[in-house]
């Protein structure tokens, strides 16, 4: 998966919480407990050679650590989106989440 | 006592995730309504109680390229909707469509002139929506007619030319007739002089339609001049029935009149115009009425208007009937009237009311049924109109045919009332 894949899945996931939970506890959660560092959601850039399963896994993880399964169904609702981008990047158990 | 600290405690992981995922059910809600709003055809703006737009549709965008929602919902809704009303050619002020305290307010005729001078044809509807006691937001839609419109126009305009292009032959044939019915009076044996009269009325009747299609489409098409003045009320009224009298005693009925009540009022009416409406309503009683008579009654009926009911003994109207007197060629069911009794272009009605709304007034109809008489009724201003120019135009007028009836009783007028009337059919 190229980096401007995986800026867009990252991006979009961070947006569909920020519209639940609201921007600042979305981008608290993703710069905290994720590391992904940003002022606002268009201007997210991951450094070169990122592991894509290891930044998704991470936010995935982020987030339902504070706020549940709901949260969680979030994220794999996005990442259904890409399924072609992330069939060989993302972990088997993510995978059969977003078949 | 028992202790119930472990009961009433809820795991707080627990009310996070209740808490997301209600708000989660909320933005999906909300979507849903955005698409839903995105998809309808119609512009629609949702303004507070300030009048500034808080949302606004794709088709509203697109009509009104030129504003934005910005984020702290300050564009006002009167700098983007600059509606006009097209009855009165005036500008809408949405203030007065919205938080109304109806629920519910329609204007049928607005347009909007774009940039480029483009017009476009809507109807303009509000509706108040009320949260709670202190929240309330009004929803504007627009819906663009603008394509209806303009096929009506095409419409009225064809009818128009064909109308026109009709008068002049009309014109020539009735002149001939009247030729052959005056000067050709002695070798015609009577057979023919009755035909000679059965075309002579059946000309008159067509020229009338032709006069009242004209008037019609002028007026839908703005173009109607309407000249109003001061007036007494008691002398205008009865100058305006001059020439029924005669018609009403030839029909053996009275013709009486009342405006005592409103001594030293005065009205604002186009005199011309007052004519033909009293000419129309009195001529239908007449028309109608076989014994007894008819009654005009001038009344006030507060600081604004008078009312004149013309009440007569006549064939009465029936429920079904009332609703479609108003109407274009609405007449009464012929089954109690014989056709040439009804006679009439069925437009004359329609005429009336055109002109009495125009000059801000409202006209009305009451029978008791069948045979039980009826009784018209009109409202006039007694101050002046809004929305009328003052002003007159070269560009005159082709009255109704309504004044040739006056003269004409017999269907063999003298020669004396067919030059006036040549006057007012020629243009």
């Amino acid at each position: 998966m190229n980096k401007s894949n995986l800026e867009t899945i990252v991006k979009e996931i961070v947006q569909q919480q920020s519209d639940v939970m609201g921007f600042g506890l979305a981008k608290m959660i993703a710069n905290k407990k994720a590391n992904i560092e940003f002022e606002s959601i268009s201007e997210i850039t991951l450094p070169d050679n990122t592991d894509p399963n290891l930044v998704i896994t991470s936010l995935i993880e982020s987030y339902q650590h504070v706020f549940g399964e709901p949260s969680k169904q979030v994220c794999y609702d996005v990442l259904k989106k890409y399924k072609s981008e992330i069939v060989n990047v993302v972990s088997e158990a993510i995978l059969s989440k977003v078949q | 006592m028992k202790d119930n600290t472990a009961q009433q405690h809820i795991p707080s992981q627990f009310i996070t995730e209740e808490i997301y995922k209600r708000n989660k059910e909320l933005v999906e809600e909300r979507r849903r309504i955005e698409q839903l709003l995105l998809n309808i055809s119609d512009a629609v703006f949702v303004v507070n109680k300030d009048f500034k737009i808080t949302l606004a549709n794709i088709v509203a965008k697109n009509i009104f390229p030129t504003f934005t929602i910005t984020q702290d919902d300050s564009t006002d809704i009167h700098n983007v909707l600059k509606l006009i009303n097209e009855k009165t050619n005036e500008p809408i002020d949405i203030k007065k469509q919205c938080f109304t305290g109806k629920d519910k307010e329609i204007l049928y005729d607005t347009s909007y002139t774009d940039d480029k001078g483009e017009k476009k044809y809507f109807i303009l509807k509000t509706s108040t929506i009320q949260y709670d006691e202190n929240n309330s937001e009004c929803l504007i839609t627009l819906s663009d007619i603008t394509k209806q419109k303009l096929s009506e126009r095409a419409k009225d305009d064809f009818l128009s030319v064909a109308a026109h292009e009709l008068r002049t032959p009309l014109t020539i044939i009735k002149s001939y007739l009247w030729r052959l019915a005056s000067k050709g009076s002695a070798t015609l044996d009577s057979d023919q002089k009755a035909n000679v009269t059965r075309i002579q009325s059946a000309t008159e009747r067509l020229i009338n339609l032709v006069n009242d299609i004209l008037n019609i489409s002028r007026f839908e098409q703005g173009r109607l001049v309407f000249e109003i003045s001061k007036y007494h009320a008691e002398e205008i009224l009865k100058q305006s029935i001059t020439g029924l009298e005669l018609k009403a005693q030839d029909n053996n009925i009275y013709l009486h009149i009342n405006t005592s009540n409103v001594k030293g009022t005065n009205i604002y009416v186009d005199k011309d115009k007052l004519v033909e409406i009293m000419f129309n309503i009195i001529g239908n009683a007449i028309k109608f009425t076989k014994k007894g008579g008819i009654t005009v009654q001038a009344d006030k009926v507060d600081k604004d208007f008078i009312k004149v009911s013309v009440i007569d003994t006549g064939v009465g109207i029936s429920k079904e009937d009332m609703t479609s007197l108003f109407k274009k060629f609405g007449r009464l069911d012929n089954s109690y009237t014989t056709v040439a009794e009804s006679g009439g272009t069925g437009l004359g009605l329609f005429i009336v009311k055109m002109y009495i709304e125009r000059m801000g007034g409202k006209i009305g109809v009451h029978s008791d049924g069948v045979g039980k008489g009826s009784t018209f009724w009109f409202t006039l201003s007694t101050k002046p109109i809004k929305g009328i120019s003052d002003k007159s135009s070269t560009n005159t007028i082709v009255p109704t045919g309504n004044k040739l009836n006056a003269f004409k009783t017999t269907g063999i007028i003298s020669k004396k009332d067919y030059e006036k009337s040549k006057v007012n059919t020629i243009v």
